[in-house]
């Protein structure tokens, strides 16, 4: 029994987190990765949040370190020549993957978080063209940018890098939010598709409406149909999935009960949805029902 | 004869020693000389004029002779406790127990006459009663027993009392309701009373640590100063212990759930009650976990936490040079420290030590960055949460548990304090409680009786346990 309760403790503190205690002021709290291909090497570069100059998630001071390695260990590990103390990623909010980055390198970064298993996959992923430090010194909130954006436009929708993954797994592609740095700020671009890892293209603003439409992503949209305004305050997707066919049904709800008006909107919606799976093989078979629903505010 | 009173009267002067209390009187009645004998210390002057001297004068001054003095002395004295010493033993054993013994010839007469040098019937200070009666117990047993008995006024109350000490020979009640009370219960309690070995019972402590389970820090028998809590026991089928200069009134066995109970919430709506019963529960695994935890997310599972609010702790541990297992012992020990100190010293002093260690001292700590306010925070929460229990032997174990979570949460984080909950229940679930489960309702579940342990809807009044006795609807004789 004695032995037991000695073999018991050895394992508990094998198992255990007693391997990794770190003391908090050990630690580099990086909340952005962004990485990229640069002479054919990963070129790392992290955002750590400096505490002594926090004062809340949108009014703190971060140090920009830049590390460069033939694969991402060794990238890494190159940061902590200039770290003194242990980089903790475990609470990270932003992964930017460059443009620079071929199919295999991305193949690579998800090993890479894959195997690490000390972070949380809550993180959000996002895409760009441009330089990765002009982004990651960046004073705007990248995921805040991302879901004021989804909230009011609906243009993109905060990607997690589960999410990301599950897609990927499972479907082959992937959507992620792109960015882009220009005249010195940060703008949201839309999303970028991914077939295998590959960045293929950049999508329209309807292809991208599609998407968070089918992804029921949509929380407020604004349109224009020939020339007319379209508020919709409520759109919500339900897709059914019969053998190999997908039912799709929109439920929307608009300012304005003209029938003509809704008319117009629903054939809209449908097109471009339709142009959208077409385009991306989203579904193989697939049908499509719209339900509007008009309001006035006046009752 | 006389030669036989002289040599008595030696032999008690000898065996009491140099002590100056006794006082030896010398009188003659009916033309024969008698011995009062008395400690003017624990007998009261006014009993023994009132009730010795002077009805022997009264009747010295009929002068009719009698042909048994002795006989005569016994019958003329009002008082309602006169015993007839029979042998040498008992005129010592009465004498120490504020008796005036009275030696007529060979023969010698106890009469009691002992001064009341209890302070009377006062608040229980430390179990104040928010609502409910005020009385607290007090030193004298008899004072206690009969607030007892005007409370529970049946002959089914039975006191039984032993004698225990070989120097205080201290008088131990042993209380329990006849027709509730388990008879093996009362008999293996008896039991262990008659084989404590021990020279003096100075309080009811002495006692709890013969008849509680040594092996456990949670208490299993209950000291309490309020007599209500205490006819509440009896009449729930618990045995009470009432000893002689003690102020602590004993309740076994007693149960986990026992000690987040008070007698105050029977007397409140039962909404009030549950929800000061939940803040019970909380405090108590606030007091034990929340150091364990705070240093289990800043030392190994720093992702259990928003990231805002690591950055903050961050922040407020730059500067402190220790690990958060030594800084979070640092606080506690100081605060052990501080409470002792303040519980030790008169009231007055008191709010100044606790002004010095509160306020001067914590916040002079963080300034020389020796601790960090938060650790400051979450010491001050617990310890104070720990204090939310009337029984101080319920704070200890608790301060004891405190301790051992936080080693285990050091040296495996979140693993380690899961761990110490398990250990935790296993150390409640085992617990020699004179064969009761310590945490019923909880282990064994039993869904009736949980009516009224965290939540209150006053079973109490209408159940007992049904471990305790056999009798369970109340008002069934």
């Amino acid at each position: 029994m004695k032995k037991l309760g000695i073999l018991f403790f050895i394992f508990l503190f094998g198992i255990t987190g007693c391997m990794k205690y770190t003391e908090l002021n050990h630690l580099s709290i990086v909340n952005t990765i962004g990485i990229e291909k640069e002479n054919n090497l990963y070129k790392v570069t992290i955002a750590v949040v400096d505490p002594n100059n926090y004062e809340n998630e949108d009014h703190y001071e971060k140090n920009i370190y830049e590390a460069m390695g033939d694969n991402l260990t060794v990238a890494f590990n190159h940061l902590y020549l200039y770290l003194d103390k242990e980089i903790y990623i475990e609470h990270l909010e932003t992964l930017i993957l460059s443009n620079t980055l071929n199919h295999k390198d991305i193949d690579n970064i998800n090993a890479y978080f894959n195997n690490k298993n000390n972070n949380r996959n809550s993180f959000t992923v996002v895409y760009t063209n441009s330089k990765i430090k002009d982004i990651v010194s960046s004073t705007t909130n990248i995921n805040r940018l991302i879901q004021t954006n989804s909230e009011n436009i609906s243009l993109v929708h905060p990607l997690t890098y589960e999410n990301y993954l599950k897609v990927l797994y499972e479907k082959k592609y992937s959507f992620i939010p792109t960015i882009r740095w220009e005249n010195n700020e940060l703008a949201v671009v839309g999303y970028s598709y991914f077939y295998n890892n590959k960045p293929i293209n950049l999508l329209t603003q309807e292809e991208n409406i599609s998407y968070n439409i089918l992804n029921n992503d949509i929380d407020n949209l604004n349109l224009s149909i020939e020339n007319k305004y379209y508020s919709i305050s409520s759109l919500d997707t339900t897709l059914t999935y019969n053998n190999d066919k997908t039912d799709i049904t929109i439920t929307s709800l608009i300012y304005s009960e003209e029938k003509e008006y809704i008319k117009k909107y629903n054939k809209y919606i449908k097109n471009i949805i339709t142009h959208f799976i077409e385009k991306y093989s989203y579904f193989d078979e697939y049908t499509i029902k719209t339900y509007t629903k008009g309001e006035t505010n006046e009752k | 004869m006389v030669n036989y009173m002289e040599k008595l009267l030696t032999k008690i002067k000898k065996d009491i020693g140099p002590s100056q209390d006794f006082i030896f009187k010398e009188m003659r009645f009916l033309d024969k000389k008698i011995t009062l004998i008395y400690s003017e210390v624990i007998t009261s002057t006014k009993l023994i004029n009132d009730f010795i001297l002077k009805p022997i004068l009264n009747a010295e001054s009929e002068k009719v002779l009698v042909p048994d003095v002795y006989e005569k002395i016994y019958s003329i004295l009002p008082d309602n406790n006169i015993k007839k010493a029979k042998e040498y033993k008992e005129i010592l054993t009465y004498l120490y127990n504020g008796f005036c013994i009275l030696i007529v010839d060979e023969k010698a007469l106890a009469i009691e006459v002992r001064e009341d040098l209890s302070r009377g019937i006062n608040d229980p200070t430390n179990e104040p009663a928010l609502q409910g009666p005020k009385d607290g117990f007090c030193e004298n047993i008899n004072t206690n027993l009969g607030i007892l008995r005007k409370r529970i006024k049946t002959q089914d109350l039975y006191i039984e009392t032993e004698e225990v000490g070989k120097s205080s020979k201290t008088k131990v009640g042993i209380l329990y309701m006849n027709h509730i009370c388990e008879k093996s219960l009362v008999k293996e309690i008896k039991d262990k009373i008659k084989k404590i070995n021990i020279d003096g019972i100075i309080d009811s402590g002495y006692i709890k640590r013969y008849l509680g389970d040594k092996n456990s820090f949670f208490p299993t028998i209950m000291s309490t100063q309020r007599c209500d809590n205490t006819a509440m026991a009896l009449l729930e089928g618990k045995v009470i212990l009432l000893v002689d200069n003690s102020c602590y009134a004993l309740i076994l066995p007693t149960f986990f759930i026992d000690y987040f109970h008070t007698p105050d919430d029977y007397y409140q709506k039962y909404l009030n009650v549950s929800f000061i019963r939940i803040i019970r529960v909380l405090a108590f695994i606030i007091s034990i976990f929340l150091p364990a935890y705070y240093i289990a997310v800043t030392t190994i599972n720093h992702d259990a936490i928003p990231v805002n609010m690591l950055i903050n702790f961050t922040t407020q541990r730059l500067t402190v040079p220790f690990p958060a297992l030594i800084e979070a012992l640092l606080m506690s020990v100081s605060f052990e420290i501080l409470r002792e100190s303040d519980m030790r010293m008169s009231n007055n002093m008191g709010t100044a030590v606790a002004i010095l260690g509160g306020l001067v001292l914590g916040d002079a700590a963080v300034a020389a960055g020796i601790v960090s306010p938060i650790m400051i925070i979450i010491i001050a929460i617990s310890a104070i949460s720990g204090l939310a229990f009337p029984s101080i032997e319920l704070t200890s174990a608790i301060r004891w548990w405190r301790y051992i979570l936080m080693f285990l949460a050091a040296f495996f984080g979140i693993y380690g304090i899961f761990l110490g909950m398990l250990l935790l229940v296993l150390s409640l679930a085992r617990i020699n409680n004179y064969g009761k489960p310590y945490l019923y309702p909880f282990a064994p579940f039993y869904k009736k009786d949980l009516e009224d342990s965290i939540v209150f809807v006053h079973q109490k009044e209408k159940r007992r346990n049904k471990y305790l006795t056999k009798n369970i609807i109340r008002g069934k004789q």
